[in-house]
């Protein structure tokens, strides 16, 4: 069981438009389609994704709009296994009317397989001077100098990636847990 | 028995060790000496199966040719490695990693695997034997460590593991003299039970610490002398130019 077993997964859901009017904090997990969240003026919100895929291609869209003033934090953790390809676009989208907004998209991924693939797209809309926009991405995969280490340990290659993906896991789930 | 013979190693085009013949007998304590370059880390990594080394000839561990098999086989058959620099992981812990190879040495002997109950207590038995600190193993594996505490992290794994065959590659580098005296100790115990150690080491501040059955000088990717604990003496009085 993961840890992500034991959350309450938000109402986050195949092609949706959700309006966010008070401070959220969601999670979601396995996110695919498209979603449009609007986010009310001076709103905080805060998106945890979690991704665990294998044998299967994802795309998933998520389009933020910000009101003036609202602050969203969005931050996606991917895990991909064998044959997964996740094509994932982030769009923030600040208004001419959205004064103060600031919104922030991390996409962290863990590839577990040479056969996996992510195509992560991130886009900045931006149209007012006096507003914060930030977005980051990084994938990586086990190394082969730490996979040897604990080869040498006896620990087979399948049971590396479990740990990896435990790991992996555990970062978010401490981001959570501050939240 | 270690018995290693007629093994050549090689790093793509370029021959790193030839010829080498090695006998250790179950239970002693070896070790290797030779100046920088000579191979030493190479030949234990290449009896580990680590280091992706082109090898040929044949390396005996109690009876069973160990050379078809891969790194992860050759831990399982009872090969341990001590690393000279050992690999940080953070976010794991020294008794996950220790817990995930007991479990996989239990299935590959066919035994029921540990409970995680077993496995610290055991963790528990050898921090407090070794004299380390007693929640060293909840630190992640090697992440965040002194020089000298990846090698006492490596001391404890091996301790632990209880495995045949011990292959320690500088062991004393990095160590204050405290934690140099914790790691012979360490040595000197693992040995008395029946492990049997092959130990890399340029210094005598260790091997005169340890209980050495044999020296073996390696220059020049082979071994050009073999003898008793003179040889540490010679080498110290007079260097490698002697062989």
């Amino acid at each position: 069981m993961t840890c992500f077993d034991e959350l309450e997964v938000s109402g986050l859901s195949h092609d949706r438009y959700i309006e966010i009017a008070k401070n959220t904090v969601c999670i979601a997990k396995n996110l695919a389609g498209i979603q449009k969240i609007v986010v009310f003026p001076t709103i905080s919100f805060c998106l945890f994704l979690f991704d665990d895929f294998v044998d299967q291609k994802v795309e998933s869209q998520l389009i933020v709009v910000h009101g003036a003033g609202s602050h969203s934090e969005i931050v996606r953790y991917s895990i991909l296994r064998e044959n997964a390809v996740l094509e994932a676009q982030m769009q923030l989208d600040i208004s001419l009317h959205a004064e103060g907004a600031q919104a922030s998209y991390l996409h962290k991924v863990l590839l577990l397989a040479d056969s996996a693939r992510v195509i992560t797209k991130p886009e900045l809309v931006i149209f007012h001077d006096a507003v914060m926009g930030k977005h980051g991405a990084t994938i990586s995969s086990v190394p082969q100098s730490e996979a040897e280490y604990l080869m040498a340990r006896g620990i087979s290659s399948d049971t590396i990636k479990t740990m990896y993906a435990g790991i992996f896991e555990a970062q978010l789930c401490d981001l959570v847990l501050t939240k | 028995m270690l018995r290693i013979s007629d093994f050549c190693v090689s790093r793509g085009s370029m021959a790193v060790l030839s010829d080498i013949g090695l006998d250790v007998p179950t239970g002693e304590l070896h070790v290797i000496m030779g100046p920088n370059g000579a191979g030493k880390s190479t030949l234990l990594s290449a009896v580990a199966g680590v280091g992706g080394l082109e090898t040929r000839g044949d390396i005996v561990l109690h009876g069973k040719s160990i050379v078809g098999l891969d790194v992860t086989n050759r831990s399982l058959s009872g090969i341990f490695l001590s690393f000279q620099h050992p690999i940080s992981i953070s976010g794991l812990s020294i008794i996950s990693l220790l817990k995930a190879s007991l479990e996989a040495q239990s299935r590959h002997k066919g035994q029921p695997e540990p409970t995680a109950a077993e496995v610290l207590e055991k963790a528990k038995y050898w921090v407090d034997r070794l004299g380390l600190p007693a929640d060293f193993y909840m630190r992640d594996v090697n992440a965040g460590l002194s020089g000298g505490q990846k090698k006492l992290s490596e001391l404890l794994q091996m301790a632990i593991l209880s495995p045949k065959l011990i292959l320690i590659d500088e062991i004393d580098s990095g160590l204050d003299v405290d934690a140099l005296k914790t790691v012979a100790n360490g040595i000197n115990m693992l040995k008395s039970e029946g492990a049997t150690i092959v130990l890399v080491s340029h210094y005598r501040r260790i091997l005169d610490k340890v209980a050495v059955d044999r020296v073996h000088v390696l220059k020049s990717g082979t071994v050009v002398s073999s003898g008793g604990r003179e040889i540490i003496s010679a080498i110290d009085n007079a260097g490698y130019d002697l062989f």
